[in-house]
């Protein structure tokens, strides 16, 4: 078999891993603002936590590159928002604002899982065993990205098989860009620090901008900030030991 | 490092007391009304919620990289600490009274030094820059604090030295958090976490519902995501 359909098989398996986020949202049913709020701190708390994991990593490749890909991904956001606004965006069979959110964590998770698979498929360039650490670190880091965007859909009415559904769908860029990225490595090297920093620029302000304060005017937000802040520590120590 | 202990802890203090000092400038507002707007506070709030989250990305880095449990552990610490003094003193999307207002800024101001401390251990840079944001979020403090003492009838001339004494903790512990890390490296990861959590709870559960309010989210949100590449460029990062 050509290496390159062994990049993209094991590319699929981390964006089917993402799916099992959806699991834990068997168990919620009632839509309350309580739920929604936590939901969202949530969900909050784990993107911001993921945004450390990447600012810290895109530094590494290049700061000026990171920044100017942050920036890139704050006025992408914006200009969706902007393009989303003009009239009630639709998602699936919701609408307002709450499919506002929807569709845009579903863009945001899309966006960012191109440079995720950038790094997989430039990781297989560094040896077989490399490679499958990589991967295997990018399916389990998948999960709780699965869960960051069930925590936003399920509350809003979507079904578990949808919940699951769209959470690979986020990740399907990953086998996607991994092959490219594989046979072209040298071409897709410098583009690294730019496609993190637009992933961090994206979830962070998606978050703050989006998901936040919604959270606050929900729930109470001592307690959005405690369940923000302690998602977001539980993120960072969970990347960083893998 | 050792050399170098000396001159950072003039600057360690001088800055923080820089930060103290410019706090009654928040009591401007009330004595010629009108001359700041609310939006202009809530951009000052973001800036500064920026400001400190891009602190607490490069603490935590810097923890992680020597022990990631003892910094979890602080982080864990530091987040239930500031968690529990709202709970003694109410939080500040509340309206409470004179003596919970000023307790809180105790309390606060007592973070944000051990905050200060740890930054300037970590690098100086992060430091100055993290005594800067204090003292740019110290102005809008003293102006909820001030509108809070006036109204309860206290004199403008004792709002005046109450509202930088309050923020006296900042100062007190920031010089103590340097030297204990300076002399006990080893303790690094676990006072960082602790910088970190507090930072991060801060900002969560204040500045960044303050701001909202005050200025708009898309504002605000921008704001903090430029402040925050600001300080990823200063502190370096994960480099």
């Amino acid at each position: 078999m050509h290496p390159a359909l062994w990049v993209f098989i094991y590319g699929l398996i981390t964006a089917l891993a993402t799916g099992l986020g959806a699991l834990p949202f068997v168990f919620v049913r009632s839509v309350s603002d309580r739920v929604l709020a936590r939901a969202n701190a949530v969900a909050s708390g784990l993107m911001l936590g993921a945004c450390f994991g990447l600012v810290s990593e895109g530094t590494v490749h290049g700061r000026w590159e990171t920044l100017a890909g942050a920036l890139g991904g704050v006025g992408f956001i914006l200009l969706t928002q902007r393009l989303l606004g003009d009239e009630p965006p639709e998602f699936g069979s919701f609408r307002g604002t709450g499919a506002r959110q929807m569709l845009l964590i579903v863009i945001v998770m899309t966006a960012h899982s191109f440079s995720e698979g950038v790094a997989v498929g430039a990781s297989f360039g560094g040896g077989m065993k490399l490679a499958l650490v990589i991967t295997a670190a990018i399916a389990v880091h998948n999960i709780p990205e699965g869960i960051a965007i069930s925590a936003v859909l399920r509350p809003r009415g979507t079904s578990i098989a949808g919940c699951a559904g769209w959470s690979i769908f986020s990740s399907l860029p990953q086998p996607l860009m991994a092959v490219p990225a594989f046979l072209f490595v040298d071409a897709f090297r410098p583009a690294l620090p730019y496609g993190i920093g637009f992933a961090a620029g994206a979830m962070a302000f998606m978050v703050l901008a989006e998901l936040l304060p919604d959270a606050y005017e929900l729930g109470a937000p001592r307690a959005t900030a405690l369940i923000v802040s302690t998602s977001m520590v539980a993120m960072v120590l969970f990347q960083w030991l893998l | 490092m050792g050399d170098e202990a000396g001159p950072a802890v003039l600057i360690l203090a001088g800055c923080a007391a820089l930060a103290v000092l410019v706090t009654p400038l928040g009591l401007l507002p009330l004595v010629r009304p009108g001359g700041a707007s609310i939006r202009w506070v809530g951009w000052a709030n973001a800036l500064a919620a920026g400001f400190m989250l891009g602190a607490a990305v490069v603490l935590a880095d810097s923890g992680l990289h020597l022990d990631p449990l003892w910094a979890a552990s602080g982080a864990s610490a530091g987040i239930l600490f500031v968690f529990w003094t709202h709970s003694v003193a109410g939080s500040a999307s509340t309206p409470i009274p004179v003596g919970g207002a000023l307790r809180r800024g105790a309390l606060h101001g007592a973070s944000e030094g051990i905050a200060l401390g740890v930054a300037m251990a970590s690098s100086p840079a992060l430091g100055v820059s993290l005594a800067l944001t204090l003292a740019l979020h110290n102005v809008p403090e003293a102006m909820a604090l001030g509108a809070a003492l006036r109204g309860s009838g206290t004199p403008l001339r004792r709002a005046a030295w109450l509202t930088p004494a309050v923020n006296l903790g900042q100062l007190l512990l920031a010089l103590p958090a340097y030297l204990l890390i300076e002399r006990a490296p080893g303790l690094h990861p676990i006072v960082a976490g602790f910088a970190v959590g507090a930072l991060l709870h801060l900002v969560l559960s204040e500045l960044l519902p303050d701001s909202y309010r005050q200025a708009g989210q898309t504002s605000v949100a921008l704001g903090v995501g430029v402040a925050l590449g600001v300080v990823i460029l200063l502190g370096g990062g994960g480099a």
